[in-house]
């Protein structure tokens, strides 16, 4: 069964190779070429539509702090909280009461998007969220509220919002 | 069917016989387990596939089941559950590891998990959890598993006023000696006083005792630091470099998942579930989600185009996680072409699921009712496009790797597992089909829609690694073939049927069983009626694996031969260890 003479094909394969165009990119210099969309979540059919799982965005105009978000995440990771930021103040949300998320915990499988019924919660394509101080993982709802430079939600193109803060 | 449970019932008149579809529930008194076990063995159920054991406080009882399968072609489909119940106070159960060999690993867990003594067992010691575990066995229902509650409160009042602060004190971080302090009091004694079982705290020094050595071998330690062992160690008993005796330790990645899940809803389980093993996390959500909707009522609403969504995803976590296995096998083969190819031919499928779940790895895309979401458009195409391109891909494999000396002189020959005892070990999987056995849950027992599917389960004769290398090999063409036709065969429609409110599971057990890459996976999950599970049993094909691998394969091989007998069985730790 054993032929001495076939690691000559394995050879041959290996050189054949060398003219074959190279699989790697420069990353991050090069982006994977992922169609950019968020992954949110329609509350009203019941199903999501698909976007990558990356940082969140968090819409404070439509969040009523249900703590629906919080209550799914406490039993998978722990990585929202409900915070109270005074300083935005929305007729829906009257105790100002918005998600915090660390993303220290955050395992992004989304079901924080999928458990929210106002479709505030978004997961966008910002996915390079390292950073030097364990700190700076905490996300505030107001920087949460910051779409990230890519992508767009698909029901948000062509349209622009106004974030008061 | 009949005709097993008329023998049963002849044999122990007391025995209760329920048939529910293809699983064949049998319950009685612990008196007659043996008696009934003989005869369901010898019926034709010889393929051990679980060992569950549920903790009953409030009747005072506890409940041992066996589940048992079959290879035989008339009764692949089908599945007994054999169980009974025994008192509480004194959890004594008959051993039944002389009628399935395979359910030695099965039992000992359930021993460290419930502390139910298995009276004639060869060796009753602890397995998953640590040496210096103090406390009572973990999956008894006084064992809670919440004990840092206070210390997350703490901890999220300190998150509070640092995600509004922006710049928080650094003395805001919460120190590890906070953690130490809620440790319980020690209740070791408390365990044996009950048990009368003085040697539950001594598998670290007893390892290496139980491994025979006299003037000529000796026990050496065989991980868990080396690379070709991942989260295990082999304690092996060598003559010169031949290999006598093997003990396994694992357990060094146990998680607890089995409890864990008890504390979870039947979604926030999913991300859980799908850890243990992460280039398979498809393939184990697939028996969870089939048993939570058994328990949910909703199986036949479950649309149609879901369920070809759900075939595609495992089926490309089964190329994940073939392709991760083929390159780790070539590093332990010392061909490194063997593991650039693999690792990046994987990025196509990766970008292909990541377009559908947005995840590269744990895409968490199956829930009970359906996937999470629909296909973006032109996803189909794409995804023929991936697979012709992939497939053009592993067709180098052959001649770079399958048809290479090199590698044919590692592995023909080597780790040989022969047919009887695959089966009477309950080996799973590619492993199991390497050794003569056709078995492939997609094929025996059907489930979401693969019977609409023409593919072929390759299968091999020979049993040595080179056969479990040319099985998994093969598969992932037959992988292909399932995406192609899953991918033509998808109408438009709807992806999922919606839960609303709080999901509750009727009272009742479900038991699924799909193919997962690594082999057969199942989960047993009892419910109370309530938003949680009350007990969930996984049984993963590499904890059922593991037993080959020690027992009949490595005995009379090299030192040097472990790394290729170990990896082309696909052990993963993790997922073993759950």
């Amino acid at each position: 069964m054993v032929k001495p003479v076939a690691i000559l094909n394995a050879v041959k394969s290996g050189l054949r190779h060398l003219f074959y165009s190279r699989v790697t990119r420069r990353y991050p210099e090069v982006e994977s070429g992922l169609p950019e969309t968020y992954y949110s979540f329609d509350p009203k059919k019941g199903v999501a539509t698909a976007g990558w799982k990356g940082r969140h965005y968090l819409e404070l105009d439509k969040c009523t702090g249900c703590q629906l978000c919080s209550f799914m995440c406490d039993e998978i990771s722990n990585a929202i909280v409900m915070v109270e930021v005074p300083e935005v103040k929305f007729e829906q949300n009257k105790k100002s009461l918005f998600p915090s998320i660390d993303y220290g915990r955050c395992v992004f499988c989304g079901l924080c998007v999928d458990s929210c019924p106002f479709e505030a919660l978004h997961m966008t394509p910002e996915i390079r969220l390292a950073d030097y101080d364990r700190n700076k993982l905490y996300y505030s709802p107001l920087e949460l509220s910051i779409p990230p430079p890519v992508g767009k939600p698909s029901y948000l193109v062509g349209k622009k919002k106004e974030v008061k803060a | 069917m009949n005709d097993l449970i008329e023998n049963v019932q002849k044999i122990a008149p007391e025995a209760q016989c329920t048939v529910k579809g293809n699983r064949i529930k049998i319950v009685t008194p612990v008196e007659s387990v043996v008696k009934v076990a003989e005869v369901v063995k010898e019926y034709g159920f010889n393929h051990i596939e679980s060992v569950c054991a549920t903790d009953y406080p409030t009747t005072n009882t506890m409940e041992v089941l066996y589940i048992v399968g079959s290879v035989e072609e008339a009764l692949k489909s089908k599945v007994v559950i054999l169980g009974s119940r025994i008192p509480r106070d004194n959890p004594v159960f008959p051993t039944l590891t002389n009628i399935w060999p395979g359910a030695y690993f099965h039992e000992r867990e359930e021993y460290e998990m419930l502390g139910i003594r298995f009276e004639g067992h060869p060796r009753l010691a602890k397995l998953l959890l640590p040496d210096d575990w103090d406390d009572i066995p973990p999956l008894r229902k006084d064992y809670h598993l919440k004990k840092w509650g206070a210390i997350e409160r703490a901890d999220s009042g300190l998150r509070i006023e640092r995600a509004v602060l922006h710049n928080p004190p650094p003395e805001c971080i919460p120190t590890q000696s906070d953690f130490v302090k809620v440790k319980t009091p020690p209740l070791l004694q408390r365990f044996q006083q009950a048990l009368d079982v003085p040697e539950y705290d001594t598998l670290g020094r007893q390892l290496f005792q139980w491994v025979r050595r006299d003037e000529r071998t000796i026990a050496i330690s065989f991980g868990i630091q080396h690379p070709g062992s991942g989260h295990m160690r082999l304690v092996l008993g060598v003559d010169g470099d031949i290999i006598t005796e093997v003990e396994p330790d694992i357990g060094y990645v146990h998680r607890g998942k089995e409890k864990m899940c008890e504390y979870k809803n039947y979604f926030q389980n999913i991300p859980l579930l799908e850890r243990p093993t992460v280039h398979d996390s498809s393939g184990m959500l697939f028996p969870y989600v089939l048993a939570v909707e058994d328990l949910l009522d909703i199986s036949d609403k479950v649309p149609e185009r879901a369920k070809y969504l759900r075939i595609i995803m495992a089926e490309f976590n089964r190329l994940l996680n073939h392709t991760y296995w083929l390159a780790i096998m070539g590093i332990f083969t010392g061909h490194s072409t063997m593991f650039m190819w693999p690792m990046a031919d994987r990025e196509l499928i990766i970008d292909a699921a990541q377009r559908l779940a947005g995840a590269r790895v744990t895409f968490a895309y199956f829930v009970p009712g359906g996937v999470r979401n629909d296909a973006p458009d032109g996803w189909t195409d794409y995804v023929l496009k991936v697979c012709d391109k992939f497939e053009e891909r592993i067709n180098h494999y052959k001649e770079m790797y399958f048809e290479n000396p090199l590698f044919l002189n590692r592995t023909v020959g080597v780790g040989v597992l022969r047919r009887q005892d695959a089966i009477d070990l309950g080996i799973v999987g590619p492993a199991l089909r390497a050794s003569g056995v056709c078995s492939d849950t997609r094929r025996d027992e059907p489930y979401s829609l693969y019977d609409t599917i023409d593919f072929d389960v390759p299968v091999m004769k020979e049993g040595d690694s080179y056969a479990r290398c040319m099985v998994s090999y093969l598969e992932m063409y037959e992988s292909l073939k399932i995406i192609r036709q899953a991918v033509k065969m998808m109408k438009p429609g709807p992806v999922r049927y919606p839960l609303r409110g709080r999901v509750r599971g009727k009272e009742g057990e479900a038991y699924a069983r799909t193919e997962a890459a690594r082999g057969s996976l199942s989960i047993y999950i009892l419910s109370d009626g309530k938003e949680r599970p009350y007990r969930v049993r996984i049984s993963t094909p590499s904890f059922r694996n593991l037993l080959a691998g020690v027992k009949k394969m490595l005995p009379g091989h090299r030192v040097a031969d472990v790394p290729v007998i170990h990896w082309s069985l696909n052990y993963w730790a993790v997922e073993a260890d759950r």
